[in-house]
């Protein structure tokens, strides 16, 4: 029995707790640290978990709920749709830093193997009680300690695309970015708790880990996936998040929050690891839903092929481009356009879900053996060739069930089935899942048998019927028109119609004593069931994304790489291993082929590998998909430069394929150049495909340089065979080298920016930061000239949390400040808490971005020996 | 055993006053302590109606709506179905006495989905929603259908159409479309269940 008093504690419990969990004010540093990245560091990133998260919110249904209680008693909530949308938002926005708060400060533990059983037998079985009963017992223990937490997390609520998501629209900050990022932390970012001047019905958070464990790359993907599963329980028991639901603190709870929101990383990085599944890339492919309306995804066509062969056509594209349209637009415009979309293809699917559901049921009755028995009654009873309705209809059904038999058309294809077997993948409740277990093996078997037993029919009336009356394929249901990809140019009847059929005489299907009909005819009733297998298969493939969620999703909007790296697709470390396998063998075949009279040199490089299709398997109930790479993994090419025979800087090149690099001696110039391809670089990127269309397939190609290298050229002409010949090789083989090192999208590349550092910036140089400052801070250290002195003041601040004022450097045997290439030298740097210099050793190459310290951090001033003394490792920064 | 005298002396009282009692059944919101919380209650209004007296111990009966899990927005595929498709996916069986549909309601975890209803994230006007449905069934455009919930709070299947008016309430017994009857002998069911789950703890 719960008493008043009791439940009175528990009130001011919750609510002491949601006050110390609430968020003080927000600065520069309650900010992770921002990274951009380009394309091969994206890929790469994916494979890291994520320290700043967005959650995209929908509040229309919080929002209807307030207007349906205003109908049931409108003194309660007239016209509180408003507050219901806002108290929604903010409960979301604490639900998550709750969570987070009591994850990171250690009070709440990461799913062990124990609660990890539980949650799969709770995603399997969808019988949770016993999670549920081992989540409470941890949350109870966690709210004693909760009181004097500290905040590690930040929740902000995004109005708009600013500079703290600048990363999604370029690889690498200017200087004017960081000015932009500077004047946004000046100000105060509205936190999630904040009220709203705008209505809240569509809202972006976005959550921060400014501060997280050493070892988070190794946990942080434990890390959210605990979180996901503590925010679901929380969002309906736990009493704090009760107490920041307010009113609706009985209602709320009946929302279900893993289908109202969807989380995205901010960035490349990921919040789930990605896989080559089904399951993932379905929850990836909602990306394209994100684009402007008129933009077509996968996920409205009538029978998709697949978010893998999705993923084939598309191939290698644009990101980190704003290519979701996140440059500077607000957000709400954005999340509203992604929530319709979103919403409409939710919508259609769960109706098809319903409508198989109801085709199955009534299967159960009359099966599909009898059904032709019944058409072939029909057709001695009501003749077609007096009824064209009845011909057309019979002619639209045996076009539909030859499509779904014509192995060129791969809908009976044996990953069909397994996609439809599947049930884990459907998202069902425990009763809709028993259901659909009987349903599924129902709905395919009268499949088959209506194709095998209409077939005869169709033929019979191929040579009877169709030679002789006139039809059409108005009766064409829309999955086989788009199926037939505009071959039939005749307009579909009206749906109502066309559903309906022929008008037989009588109904042939009704329930409720007749009042209910169900097919009008036999051969309805047969497109009916041809209809809900084809259904059957794009819920089945979507399910993941748009079915019944019962875990907090997570999409990989903003980095399509995630999936291309993980079904490898696109292989991140392919170009620094080419670049690196060509110097080595183009240096070997100089060195051979140095004696000839005439420099030929012959080289095979592979191609990046070409997935072409992808073998399906089921594991443990997940569709993997495994790549099958195209056979052709060489290019072959033959370059002789024919200097030493004309007397002039002339090369030809041959190789087997389009777009080979072509360089007579790689030294810049005035070059004349032609290739038979026209393919001189690489296609500018954008979202849809990339540099696919050229139909050459080999090139033929000739210059000549007219430089400063003409004259070496000529020299190299008259010079004899041997060391002199190498070294032209080797010339052209670094040449090479140099160029492919310039490839910025297939290198990974990567620049950090920290907001504090960018913060203090701003504010020290009086609301700009110079240009000195810019390489230091795209780097992620503090605006110090030196960037080696400004790395070793980060290490500093990372390892004992002082905060640096001055850095500099005295590399060895120099005086200078700034160094090119490797080199080493001692660091000294100013903090405010001592009067002396701490030092440390340190090596580094600014232009490789290469740093490492050689010594601890030491001084010769006893303040600063003490300070470092006493000054404890932190976290990661 | 001075308990189970009482509870046939209840159940007789029931069983004795059938005939002649009227219901009222009605879904309300209320904010109490600045929660707004959904009510539901039985009204006995007829003259010589004894069973909310009975149960409750005055003229009519109120207990809180249950929590419905994920039953707020369109994702559940039975609420769906409710406001969506409800004739075709279930039909009518037999009509449904008064004690019976009482028994039913405070027997079973349910709950009741009003023609303005709190679950109704599908129809924009009242016309569209379960009104239509209702008159086909039960004979007017007024009441609810009662959704059972499984033990996790998740919608099982709608299992009664109950029409309400100022005479009182007409009932019957929903079973999905194409499904073989489940309970045979559904009375000595519920009588088990009252004997089981009742026990004389009227809710208060």
């Amino acid at each position: 029995m719960v008493t008043n008093a009791t439940k009175w504690a528990v009130v001011c419990l919750a609510t002491a707790l949601t006050l110390s969990e609430a968020q003080a004010g927000l600065n520069a540093s309650s900010f992770a640290p921002i990274e951009f990245s380009n394309r091969a560091q994206c890929a790469l990133d994916s494979r890291l978990p994520a320290r700043s998260v967005l959650v995209v919110g929908d509040g229309y249904d919080a929002g209807r709920l307030g207007f349906n209680i205003a109908k049931l008693n409108a003194g309660v909530s007239a016209g509180k749709e408003t507050d219901a949308m806002e108290t929604y938002r903010r409960a979301v926005g604490f639900t998550f830093t709750t969570v987070a708060n009591r994850l990171l400060a250690g009070h709440l533990p990461l799913l062990d193997q124990q609660l990890r059983g539980l949650l799969s037998t709770c995603e399997s079985t969808k019988k949770c009680r016993a999670l549920d009963l081992e989540l409470s017992e941890l949350w109870k223990k966690s709210q004693d300690q909760a009181l004097s937490s500290a905040q590690h997390v930040t929740c902000i609520k995004s109005d708009r695309f600013s500079a703290l998501q600048g990363h999604l629209n370029k690889s690498r900050p200017s200087l004017s970015d960081l000015n932009e990022l500077g004047a946004l932390l000046s100000k105060s970012q509205p936190t999630c708790e904040q009220s709203s001047p705008t209505t809240d019905r569509f809202f972006l958070l976005q959550i921060d880990l400014p501060s997280v464990p050493k070892n988070f790359d190794s946990i942080g993907f434990d890390f959210w996936r605990s979180l996901k599963t503590y925010a679901s329980w929380a969002w309906r028991s736990a009493p704090e998040v009760r107490a920041a639901m307010g009113r609706y603190a009985e209602l709320f709870p009946g929302l279900a929050l893993e289908d109202e929101v969807l989380l995205a990383p901010n960035g490349c990085r990921a919040i789930t690891l990605p896989v080559c599944d089904l399951q993932r890339l379905s929850l990836d492919a909602v990306r394209e839903l994100a684009k402007p309306p008129q933009t077509a995804s996968g996920f409205e066509a009538e029978l998709p092929n697949g978010p893998q062969f999705d993923l084939l056509t598309k191939g290698s594209r644009s990101v980190a481009d704003g290519f979701l349209g996140t440059n500077g637009t607000a957000t709400e415009e954005w999340v509203k356009n992604f929530s319709k979309r979103f919403n409409e293809a939710r919508w259609v699917s769960r109706n098809k879900l319903q409508s198989v559901a109801r085709t199955g049921s009534w299967l159960n009755q009359l099966s599909a053996a009898t059904l032709t028995e019944d058409l072939k009654r029909d057709l001695e009873r009501f003749s077609p060739e007096a009824n064209p309705e009845f011909a057309s209809q019979l002619a639209a059904v045996c076009v539909e069930a030859r499509i779904l038999r014509d192995p060129q058309f791969k809908v009976l294809r044996p990953d069909f089935e397994s996609v439809l077997e599947s049930g884990s993948t459907l998202g069902l409740s425990a009763s809709e899942l028993k259901n659909q277990k009987l349903l599924l093996p129902r709905v395919i078997e009268a499949v088959k048998t209506i194709g095998l037993n209409i077939k005869p029919i169709c033929e019979s009336l191929e040579s009877s019927l169709f030679s002789k009356v006139s039809y059409d394929y108005g009766y064409l249901s829309d999955w086989a028109r788009e199926r037939m990809n505009g071959l039939v140019s005749q307009k579909s009847l009206p749906k109502e119609t066309r559903v309906r059929g022929w008008n037989r005489p009588e109904p042939y299907l009704t329930l409720s004593e007749g009042k209910v009909e169900i097919c009008r005819s036999p051969i309805a009733c047969m497109q009916s069931v041809l209809k809900a297998y084809v259904d059957l298969y794009s819920v089945s493939v979507w399910s993941a994304a748009l079915g019944r969620a019962h875990r907090l999703k997570d999409s990989n909007l903003f980095n399509p790489y995630a999936e291309l790296n993980a079904c490898k697709v696109y292989d991140p470390w392919f170009a620094t291993d080419q670049a690196n396998a060509m110097l080595t063998q183009r240096l070997i075949t100089s060195a051979l082929t140095a004696a000839l009279p005439v420099p030929i040199f012959a080289e095979f490089e592979s191609k990046r590998p070409q997935v072409k299709s992808f073998n399906t398997k089921i594991d443990n109930g997940a569709i993997r998909f495994e790549p099958e790479f195209s056979d052709e993994s060489n290019r072959r090419t033959f370059f002789a430069d024919l200097g030493p025979l004309t007397g002039a800087p002339c090369a030809v090149q041959y190789a087997n394929e389009a777009g080979a690099p072509f360089q007579v001696y790689g030294v810049g110039g005035v070059t004349l150049n032609y290739c038979s391809d026209n393919k001189g670089s690489e296609t500018e990127l954008n979202d849809k495909s990339e540099g696919k269309t050229s139909a050459a397939r080999r090139s033929i190609c000739g210059g000549c340089t007219i430089n400063l290298t003409s004259a070496v050229s000529s020299i190299a002409a008259a010079a004899p065979a041997g060391p002199i010949r190498f070294a032209f090789g080797a010339a052209r083989a670094f040449s090479l080298y140099v160029n492919a090192q310039k490839d910025e999208k297939n290198r990974p590349i990567s620049y950090i920016v920290r907001p504090e550092y960018v913060a203090d910036a701003y504010s020290e140089n009086r609301g700009s930061i110079p240009a000195r400052c810019e390489p230091s801070l795209i780097n992620g250290f503090r605006c110090f000239e030196d960037l080696c002195a400004a790395n070793a003041a980060h290490v500093l601040e990372t390892k004992t949390g002082l905060r640096a004022t001055s850095a500099g450097i005295q590399y060895e045997g120099e005086s200078t400040f700034t160094q090119q290439g490797p080199s080493s030298g001692t660091v000294g740097i100013r903090v405010n808490e001592c009067d002396g210099e701490i030092m440390a050793r340190v090596s580094c190459d600014p232009t490789m971005r290469r740093f490492e310290m050689r010594s601890e951090f030491s001084a010769f001033s006893r303040s600063c020996t003490a300070l470092l003394e006493r000054s404890q490792p932190g976290g990661v920064r | 055993m001075i308990r189970a005298a009482l509870f046939m002396s209840f159940l007789l009282s029931i069983f004795a006053a059938a005939s002649t009692y009227a219901l009222g059944l009605q879904q309300n919101a209320v904010e109490v302590d600045g929660v707004i919380r959904v009510m539901n209650s039985i009204h006995c209004t007829a003259k010589g109606e004894t069973v909310c007296e009975n149960l409750c111990g005055a003229k009519s009966c109120e207990w809180p709506e249950p929590l419905c899990r994920d039953c707020f927005g369109s994702g559940d595929a039975v609420l769906r179905d409710v406001f969506q498709t409800l004739v075709p996916t279930y039909e009518g069986v037999e009509a449904i006495t008064d004690r019976q549909v009482v028994y039913k309601l405070l027997t079973r975890s349910t709950v009741l989905v009003a023609n303005k209803s709190l679950y109704d994230f599908y129809n924009g006007s009242e016309d569209a929603g379960i009104a239509p449905h209702l008159q086909t069934l039960c004979g007017a455009r007024d009441g609810f259908i009662a959704v059972e919930l499984d033990d996790d709070n998740r919608p099982t299947s709608a299992f009664l159409a109950i029409c309400t008016s100022p005479k009182g309430i007409a009932a019957r017994r929903l079973r999905p479309a194409g499904a073989a009857d489940m309970n045979e002998n559904e009375e000595s069911v519920l009588k088990l269940k009252l004997s089981n789950e009742l026990r004389l703890s009227p809710p208060n």
